[in-house]
């Protein structure tokens, strides 16, 4: 962390690890680092950056940025409504689109020509703040048209520096509650998230900055996702004001700055067996892509189980690389059907009446699309990503998996080798017709010049039929 | 013989009733013909939508309102039944051309699949053979039929260098000539223009104009076609993709006037070469299209054909054709190999293209080498002809002279 401390007057710093248990085999850790502290930043005059950037090595931040938070995921929870998605939102002086795309597609996997194409990333310039996001949200309800996911939330692409950020957990993470966290076993948790957010308030020259790092992880399997030693002492961080370890249902807290004695063992024993709050999910989503990885076209079928009574609505969203066939879609409800064309992206809005216990079937048929040379990411034997499906029911908001469908690619070795000979052709061919047409032809024109001469010409005449 | 042939190829189309899918075939449909397009457009126009907001319907809005409203597989039928007597009208006078062709194109598979999958380039075909039938009987009508055609696909603007011979041959100045040329420029640029007022008045806005003649420039698609210009892959690059299709645009336009000089020297009964030139002009057209399919080659090839004379006149010239074939038909194959069997390369598919057209190329400038030589005799014997004739007139003059000097002396004598 790069911080020009001109004015230092006042810091506060607190970390909280609280536990949740939304069922009697999951749980939820959830560790949360604040620092508050005052700087006048109108009197810096390099640039700088904060800490957003210290598990993205590579992401730069230029000019006087006043609110940046960063999301990324890996895995699904929506018992807390925990992001399933990558939330980039700027708010600076020197706000830019480009600048912005920029930043995000050093953090997430999508290419920039994506986001510059698909324009699926919504972008809003107001005065002094830019603000760009995967998810359309206006007077917080979920725009429909606008809920678009372009992270895959079982990719793990960028937590992978989990371990240069636990020294924002204080001590260099080897005190504090980033003693708990095992950098090498925390990816075997079912859900992973990481958010960072990091505000300026400019009247009273404030700097916030917060991260949170979510797992949910199997109750059971607790002592193997974090260090859990029963031999080890908890060692509380200087730097920190206050220290806390919370259980949600008991309202237990353990106060760590003033407990003497705290062992790292005690976390594996405490289970809460009442008043656990229950996760049922109103829908069951399953989606997949059907047809051969080779074929030209493929399909995508989508299935809703319903627990109740309700009103589907299904947002199926086709980047520039695939194009729906429209006469393909087929449901086995009576629905409303809406096709959306932004540019080069297509969107179907399916709107249907579920019954409880009743499914709801989609399917259509998709044709993959050539490419660029430049809109191929780095690995394209990967494929290519169909991003989660949002699924809102009786409003709330559910996401389907995500899929990853191959396509046939052209061998990228040999396209100039190709161009080469297919012009060779294209001019000896013009140049025939434009010879003969100008040309005046004499028949058994006779053969002038020494004896190399009429060789060549003979040689010549071979070759060339 | 071929009127069996085409009442046994109509039983046949009648009986089978086909439903089957035949798009799996290479080559033989492509994104620009396919009749799927046609299916889909009317899908979108049914929920009020305008079928040009999606991708990949490349057909004209009058192509494709047109279908919708008809909506009978018989058209195809008919298109196709006349388009083989508008070839044999035309083209057929040499000896033994018309009965052949007529057969070839009867019963060949590949006609017959063209009419099951539907293609839709059966219109525009159907379109260049009447406007070369009425550049040759019904003047007037002739700029309005190519006028269609170029809305049809614009690529057929080389068949302008065909119809400026007919004109240049009929026309006895060339004041006239020229006039003739500037009426029927403006004519069918007229007839194109209330064509696309048309479209844009049924569809509701210009959005077919990008769709329908741009981006089908710009490939996109995956499945290979016999395009040369889909096998150069210039639409892989998108950074000088747009240079790239310009040039693949324009160039074709270089053709015009070289094909005008060739022909128009030589084309004295251009009924005997029309089809010839015609085949010819096509070939450098569609050498700079992707989207051109097996039925197009076969048009081409049937009026490159009405001088098989010439194309056949060396031994080598029919291995040439005979490997063309062979490898567009192996590049089928290949092409399933790379898809299907996991094994392969798509350059295999590009390659086989590449080389059948080197084939087709080397075929087509032999052809018209052949031409030149033919008309270089022609015009040898044309001369000693003449030679002959006024040493005729002129030996009938000095003995005309003798008699009447040996009459004027038997006259004094007396």
């Amino acid at each position: 962390m790069f911080i020009f401390f001109l004015v230092y007057v006042q810091a506060q710093f607190s970390s909280k690890l609280h536990f949740h248990y939304p069922n009697a085999d999951e749980s939820i850790a959830e560790f949360r680092i604040i620092n508050k502290h005052e700087i006048d930043f109108t009197k810096t005059t390099q640039p700088f950056s904060l800490f957003p950037r210290s598990f993205l090595e590579n992401l730069h931040i230029e000019g006087k940025v006043r609110e940046l938070y960063i999301s990324s995921t890996q895995g699904m929870m929506p018992e807390l409504n925990a992001p399933q998605h990558g939330v980039l939102i700027i708010t600076n002086e020197d706000a830019d689109q480009q600048i912005a795309i920029n930043q995000i597609s050093e953090i997430f996997r999508i290419a920039k020509y994506n986001m510059i194409h698909d324009q699926a990333y919504y972008y809003k310039f107001n005065g002094n703040q830019s603000y760009l996001s995967f998810m359309g949200f206006d007077d917080d309800t979920i725009q429909v048209g606008k809920v678009l996911l372009a992270q895959d939330p079982t990719d793990n692409i960028c937590i992978d520096g989990i371990e240069s950020i636990l020294k924002y957990f204080g001590c260099n993470g080897k005190k504090g509650v980033a003693q708990i966290i095992d950098p090498n076993t925390i990816f075997r948790s079912s859900y992973l998230s990481l958010q960072a957010k990091f505000q300026y308030d400019e009247s009273t020259k404030t700097a916030y900055q917060k991260i949170v790092l979510l797992v949910k992880y199997e109750t059971q399997s607790i002592s193997k996702i974090f260090n859990l030693d029963p031999n080890l002492s908890y060692h509380s961080c200087p730097e920190f004001d206050s220290e806390f370890i919370q259980h949600s249902t008991r309202e237990i807290t353990y106060n760590l700055k003033s407990a003497e004695q705290f062992r790292m063992g005690q976390l594996s024993k405490i289970q809460d067996d009442t008043n656990m709050i229950k996760y049922s999910p109103k829908i069951t989503l399953r989606k997949f892509s059907a047809g051969p990885w080779f074929a030209f076209d493929s399909y995508i079928h989508l299935q809703v189980t319903a627990n109740e009574d309700g009103i589907v609505s299904v947002l199926l969203y086709f980047p520039h690389e695939f194009t729906p066939i429209y006469h393909t879609l087929e449901t086995n409800l009576e629905s409303q059907k809406q096709f959306i064309w932004e540019k080069e992206t297509k969107k179907i809005i399916i709107n249907a009446k579920i019954k409880q216990n009743e499914t709801f079937l989609v399917k259509i048929k998709f044709s993959k699309k050539l490419k660029s040379f430049e809109e191929y990411p780095h690995d394209p034997e990967r494929g290519q990503d169909i991003i989660t499906t949002p699924v809102i029911f009786n409003g709330e908001l559910y996401l389907t998996s995500h899929q990853v469908t191959r396509q046939p690619y052209p061998d990228f070795s040999m396209p100039f080798n190709i161009l080469t000979f297919s012009s060779l052709a294209m001019g000896y061919f013009f140049l025939q017709i434009l010879g003969m047409a100008v040309d005046k032809f004499i028949l058994n024109k006779p053969e002038k010049g020494s004896l190399a001469q009429r060789l060549l010409r003979k040689i010549f005449s071979l070759i060339s039929f | 013989m071929y009127r069996i042939a085409l009442i046994l190829k109509c039983f046949l189309w009648f009986l089978g009733k086909w439903d089957v899918d035949l798009s799996w075939l290479p080559y033989f449909s492509n994104p620009y013909t396919q009749y799927i397009n046609i299916r889909e457009a009317k899908y979108l126009i049914d929920n009020n939508y305008n079928p040009y907001s999606t991708d990949g319907i490349f057909q004209k809005p009058l192509i494709v309102y047109g279908l919708i409203i008809i909506d009978s597989d018989l058209v195809f039928l008919i298109t196709d039944i006349l388009l083989s007597f508008l070839v044999v009208y035309l083209f057929g006078a040499k000896q033994g051309y018309r009965k052949s062709i007529l057969l070839f194109y009867h019963l060949n598979p590949i006609t017959f699949a063209n009419i099951i999958l539907k293609n839709t380039n059966v219109f525009d075909h159907l379109f260049m053979l009447l406007t070369i039938f009425s550049a040759l009987k019904i003047k007037f009508l002739s700029p309005i039929l190519f006028g269609f055609l170029l809305y049809l696909n614009p690529q057929y603007f080389i068949i302008f260098a065909a119809i400026s011979v007919i004109f240049r041959r009929e026309s006895q100045t060339t004041q006239k000539f020229a006039l003739k040329l500037i009426a029927f420029l403006l004519i069918s640029a007229l007839t194109i223009w209330c064509l696309l007022h048309l479209s844009y008045l049924i569809t509701g806005d210009w959005q077919f104009i990008e769709k329908t003649y741009i981006d089908f420039y710009f490939p996109k698609d995956h499945k290979p076609t016999i395009g040369f210009l889909w096998a150069l892959f210039s639409g892989l690059f998108s950074k000088y993709k747009q240079l790239y299709h310009a040039f693949f645009i324009l160039l074709p336009v270089c053709y015009i006037l070289p094909l005008y000089n060739l022909f128009v020297k030589y084309a004295k009964r251009e009924k005997d070469y029309l089809g010839f030139m015609i085949g010819v002009s096509l070939f450098c057209s569609f050498l700079y299209f992707q989207y051109i399919a097996i039925s197009d080659l076969v048009i081409i090839f049937i009026l490159l054909f009405q001088r098989y004379d010439w194309l056949f006149n060396s031994l080598p010239t029919i291995v040439i054709i005979h490997a063309g074939c062979l490898i567009l038909f192996l590049g089928g194959g290949l092409q399933f190999i790379w898809t299907h069997s996991f094994t392969g390369n798509p350059n295999f598919t590009f390659f086989q293209v590449f080389v059948s057209y080197v084939f087709y190329v080397i075929l087509v400038s032999e052809g018209i080498r052949e031409m030149l030589k033919f008309r270089t005799i022609q015009k040898k014997e044309e001369k000693e002809k003449i030679k002959e004739a006024v040493e005729e007139e002129e030996q009938q003059l000095k003995d005309e002279k003798k008699e009447s000097k040996q009459s004027d002396k038997k006259l004094k004598g007396d």
